[in-house]
């Protein structure tokens, strides 16, 4: 484990250069401001009881809110939810894949190890006081393994029975599958993310299946039937440098065709599949102007647009299920934190192994290994500055702000940056200023770079001592005090 | 562990040579089904429950049993017993049929 920095303040704020003003942003507080560049400097250099008149309503928002710093979680372990890796297999060819691809293992889990698993997370609720168990399947591509599906859906339904528990089943899944499992996915899942890149010049060229069919019209029906199912239908589009100019285009046709509950955007993973394929990851700029244009046509639509690493609405310390006393469960009866390949982590230098199931039911977690998982999201010496700490919390812990990574802003945090503050200027009402921030390319370059964004707010700390969840859900709305803030000057 | 094979075509994973009635529905409810038939409704719960989606979703009666073996962490002769006890009841109710193996 590395020595890092420690992180800043829980009563941090955060300013950053939008043109010829200032992005005022108190994450914690859920409060967000624009300024001029003579509030800006009074923000940051002078007491509180010192702040003219047009910054009181700020400084009162500041006050009476509690902020309250994600931290590591500590304690029983008491998973978020059980993940479930029936195979690392897939019926697709894609050509992006991070989990093995053409080499990927097409085993499939023992049943026994899913049952062990499942009984285990249900037990362990129950005495928890919990009352939702949640359970989410990930790949290669989990219908491949539809029996251990079955045996996990239908086990889990059984002990939520028993010990009184509500359960949420959902899949990351590519959508080539038969009538009747979509039939099963909507009478026992609550939500499916479906893998699915555009339009077919796309889609068929980064997911096609083995021997390089296309498999455009196979997701279409699958999104359309499952369009149809009283399930939340996320519909994921990795972006690349190829689609990212009609990213608009795109989502406008699937809102259209299928009416999902969310659709959901984010950028190529680069790897050697992805490079032999000559696919390119999009350009960080070019990505955040059709990321925000996506968001707005989404919401057109009145539906939720996401690129995860902007959901700035709740606070969080971890990007993903790091952290979070998650338990991934690999076909072989590893228990991890993260659902990526070993390989991947050990690359890195990681460990994300928790611990193992056997098929007899033993469950061993290691303590030290979980501590370890839990403290990782804490320990992102580039985030210290950066004012998404909390929303993006430095992404992926494996590709993106793993120990000894550099501290200096990569693609991903430009982009994040960006359509966060535009995200952010846009609960401001202020969409004229999002068009033309993202029009001036000077603008969008100081912005992106700017660090560190940090402003001490340590005069309003109200923070409690009890460690809190992970992922903490904002309390009351956002406060939105823009307008008392630009008149200033 | 068992290779990966496709996902099957067709209705369900393999042929059965039982099916729910005509007229014959369900719902999946929070712990189990809730049947409606001809002869009214009626709630089943686990693990019988998840014997009535194999079946509807046409297993062969082999996989039936061996994945309710698994669901209902049962041995052999208990979970043919659960399974053959649910059958008897759902055809006998007019919930599911007999077909012939052609069909």
């Amino acid at each position: 484990m590395q020595s890092l920095r420690a992180a800043p303040p829980a009563s941090a704020g955060y300013l950053l250069p939008v043109l010829h003003r200032w992005l005022f942003h108190a994450p914690l507080h859920g409060i967000a401001a624009l300024v001029n560049t003579e509030s800006a400097a009074i923000l940051r250099a002078d007491a509180p009881e010192a702040w003219p008149a047009v910054l009181h309503p700020l400084r009162a928002a500041l006050s009476a809110a509690v902020p309250a710093a994600p931290r590591p979680l500590e304690g029983d372990v008491c998973p978020s939810f059980l993940g479930i890796i029936p195979t690392r297999g897939c019926n697709l060819g894609c050509v992006y894949c991070n989990f093995g691809g053409p080499t990927a293992s097409r085993e499939r889990m023992d049943p026994r190890v899913a049952v062990a698993a499942v009984d285990w997370m249900a037990k362990r609720l129950h005495e928890a006081g919990r009352e939702l168990f949640q359970i989410h399947f990930f790949g290669g591509e989990p219908f491949v393994a539809p029996e251990v599906v079955d045996v996990v859906v239908h086990r889990a339904r059984y002990m939520a029975a028993r010990y009184g528990l509500r359960t949420y089943v959902d899949a990351s899944t590519n959508g080539v599958f038969d009538e009747a499992r979509c039939r099963f996915v909507g009478d026992y899942f609550g939500g499916v993310v479906l893998s699915f890149d555009g339009f077919p010049e796309h889609h068929d060229r980064t997911r096609p299946g083995k021997n390089g069919r296309p498999t455009f019209e196979a997701v279409a029906r699958t999104a359309r039937r499952l369009a149809q199912m009283p399930l939340d239908l996320c519909i994921r589009v990795c972006v690349t440098q190829d689609s990212v100019a009609r990213l608009e285009e795109i989502t406008d046709w699937m809102c259209t065709e299928f009416s999902p509950a969310v659709v959901n955007f984010e950028t190529l993973t680069p790897g050697e599949l992805a490079t032999a394929a000559g696919l390119r990851v999009p350009d960080p700029y070019e990505f955040a102007a059709h990321c925000v244009g996506a968001y707005r046509v989404a919401e057109s639509h009145g539906i939720r647009a996401v690129y995860s690493a902007a959901e700035h609405e709740r606070v969080r310390l971890s990007f993903c299920p790091v952290g979070t006393d998650a338990l991934i469960v690999s076909l072989d009866g590893r228990v991890s934190a993260c659902y990526l390949l070993p390989e991947d982590w050990r690359m890195r230098g990681l460990d994300m192994d928790l611990g193992s199931i056997s098929p007899d039911g033993g469950m061993r977690l290691d303590r030290d290994a979980v501590a370890r998982a839990r403290r990782l999201p804490a320990e992102k010496p580039r985030c210290d500055g950066c004012f998404c700490r909390w929303s993006c919390a430095g992404g992926c812990h494996v590709n993106q702000t793993y120990p000894g990574s550099s501290d200096a802003y990569t693609d991903f945090c430009i982009q994040t940056r960006l359509v966060t503050a535009c995200l952010l200027l846009r609960e401001l009402g202020q969409e004229e200023l999002v068009d033309e921030l993202l029009a001036h390319g000077g603008a969008l370059r100081a912005l992106a770079g700017h660090a560190p964004d940090t402003v001490d707010l340590g005069w309003c700390t109200h923070e409690g001592s009890t460690p809190a969840a992970v992922r903490q859900p904002r309390g009351a709305g956002r406060s939105l005090v823009a307008d008392g803030m630009t008149l200033l000057g | 562990m068992d290779s990966v094979a496709p996902p099957s075509p067709g209705p369900g994973p393999a042929t059965s040579r039982l099916r729910p009635a005509p007229g014959v529905g369900w719902a999946v409810e929070m712990h189990g089904l809730l049947l409606r038939g001809p002869g009214g409704a009626r709630t089943i719960h686990y693990p019988a429950a998840a014997v009535w989606d194999l079946i509807a979703r046409g297993y062969s009666l082999e996989r039936v049993v061996a994945l309710t073996g698994h669901i209902a962490d049962l041995d052999e002769e208990g979970t043919r017993a659960l399974v053959k006890e649910a059958i008897r009841e759902w055809v006998a109710a007019g919930y599911l049929e007999e077909v012939s193996g052609d069909g």
